[in-house]
Order: structure tokens, then sequence, then C-alpha cells
């Protein structure tokens, strides 16, 4: 989902970072409230981060022909909160625009809000929602991150789309291709993202129950 | 354990099975950022990028490795904390 340095036309670069920075702002905010409220969150955001990191530079061969990577942004929103992730998953774009030429300064905006912003909100809601229907945590949490690479690669192709229409069908048309694009390569991935967050949430509540309890 | 170590095994047979998935004849595996700025040359082909890369890594075998870093690093943050909180929640009276 990483759209590269200088893809996107500079207005649309400027509306997408102008969009993201507000999450940018109330996540370090809350980020820091929760590290100082709750000590033994830095754990967490240890963990989380450390997830985003792993398996956002995982490049997986997928069907057709292609490889992709999953994004490990629903395991900290679920856990840490959609704000708090949204600082996080920008500050591992950050590093692979910096280190890995993968995506780009220009276009950070645009790739955090896809990823960080309407990934880890995505993934909250829906786990939310599943817990709301009763149905089992490992669940919510598979759905979650199931949902939420799907979402990010959707407003990819919706920001692509949107800077550059098709000539016949319009943004419409053109969100279509790029979706023909990411869509058929990133459900594999999604499921199996969705089973990794499963396992390794799994092992983080564990752990981090006991150390509630240590601290409280 | 029983959900933890299915989503486990689940996890490790569908990453791997995307190892085995076959390739395409006419070379190696394209990335989907890859196709995506082919689709936005042919949609535009006017368009030029109006910013460029400060660095790119010199060869694909750095790339490779610079991606495995990251993949290391990731790994190591995520098992230290839970290593971290393996202990001190050992440590719970």
């Amino acid at each position: 989902m990483h759209i590269a340095e200088g893809f996107l036309p500079w207005p649309h670069a400027v509306g997408w970072t102008v969009a993201a920075a507000p999450w940018w702002v109330v996540g370090a905010r809350k980020l820091k409230d929760a590290l100082k409220d709750h000590p033994w969150k830095r754990l967490e955001l240890g963990s989380a981060g450390g997830f985003t990191f792993l398996v956002s530079a995982l490049k997986i061969p997928s069907v057709a022909g292609s490889s992709s990577h999953p994004t490990g942004i629903a395991l900290g929103a679920t856990r840490l909160g959609p704000w708090e992730m949204g600082l996080v998953g920008t500050v591992v774009l950050f590093f692979q625009a910096l280190l890995l030429a993968h995506g780009g300064f220009t276009t950070l905006g645009a790739n955090a809000f896809a990823m960080a912003v309407v990934g880890g909100w995505t993934a909250w809601w829906v786990h939310r929602a599943v817990g709301w229907c009763g149905l089992p945590r490992c669940w919510g949490l598979f759905l979650a991150a199931f949902f939420s690479d799907l979402a990010t690669y959707a407003t990819t192709s919706f920001q692509l789309a949107l800077a550059f229409p098709d000539p016949r069908s319009g943004v419409w048309g053109s969100m279509l291709k790029f979706l023909g694009i990411f869509g058929f390569t990133q459900v594999p991935l999604a499921v199996a993202e969705g089973f990794l967050t499963v396992f390794v949430a799994g092992v983080m509540h564990h752990r981090s129950r006991n150390l509630q309890g240590e601290i409280a | 354990m029983g959900i933890r170590r299915g989503a486990a095994w689940g996890s490790l047979g569908l990453l791997g099975l995307g190892l085995f998935l076959p390739a395409p004849a006419s070379g190696p595996r394209i990335g989907t950022d890859d196709r995506a700025r082919e689709l936005v040359r042919t949609l535009d082909p006017g368009y030029r990028p109006w910013a460029g890369v400060l660095w790119s890594p010199p060869t694909k075998s750095v790339e490779t490795s610079l991606f495995a870093a990251q993949a290391s690093m990731g790994m190591g943050l995520l098992v230290g904390s839970i290593l971290l909180m393996r202990r001190r929640g050992g440590l719970r009276p």
C-alpha cells in the first residue's frame, strides 16, 4: 500500500497530510497520557510496534504472480487504541521511507492515513462490533485484522483513483482498477494476518494480564 | 492454548502456501506497489513524479537485507516485550 515518492500530485499529497495530521497530534497526546498513567502499556507499545515493523517488512508471495505485505496495525489498534496506533503506524512508515525508499515523505500523509488511521479505526470498530455481538474474542481479533488490512488497501486505491481518474470511467472506474491490483493479492494475506494477530494477541494477553495485576 | 496453536498453524500454513504458489512464467513476482505504479503510468502517461527518493538501496540484495533487518528489529522488539511481560508476570506473588 506504499504509494511511492512523488506519485501523488502535490495538492493531493498536501491534502492527505493535512487529513492525517490531527490523528498524529491526538495520538501523541493519548500515547503520552497512557504511558504515564499505565506504565505496563510500554511493553504493549513495544510489542505492537514490533509486530507492525515485523509484518509490514514481509513481502509475501500471493496469487496471480504478485506479492504484497500485511500491515500489522490491528494488533496495536485493538490493544493500545486507534489514536495511539495512528502515530505508531506513521513512525513505521517514516522509517520505511527513510531507510528502504519504500513509500515516501511526500506520500507519508496519504500512506499513514490509509494504514494507520483507516486501518487502525477499522480494526477497532470491527473488534468492538464483534464484541457487541457476543462472539469469542479471537473472532474479533481475526476479523479486525482481516478488515483492517483490506480497508487499508481500499483507501490506497481510492487515493490513487482520486489523483488519477480513468479517462472514460472516472474516479470509480479507476478505483476498481486499483482494487483489482490490490484486492486479489491481499485477501489471502489478510486471512494470514488475521491468524497471526490472534496468535500474538493470545500470547500478549496472557502475559499483560499478569503484569496489570502485578502493577495494580 | 488450542486457539493460539490453531492460529499459529493457520498463519504458518497460509504464509507457507504463498511460497509454493506458481510464479508467472515471464519472471519473478511483481509487488502490488509496482503494479499500481504501472497503472498510474497507463492512466496518465504524461505524469512525472514531482519528487524523487533521497536514497534508495543500490542493489536488490541490499534492499532485501534492509527489509530483513527491519523484520529482525520488529521481531526483536516483539519478542523482547513479550519476554519482559513474562518475566514481570512471573514475579507476581
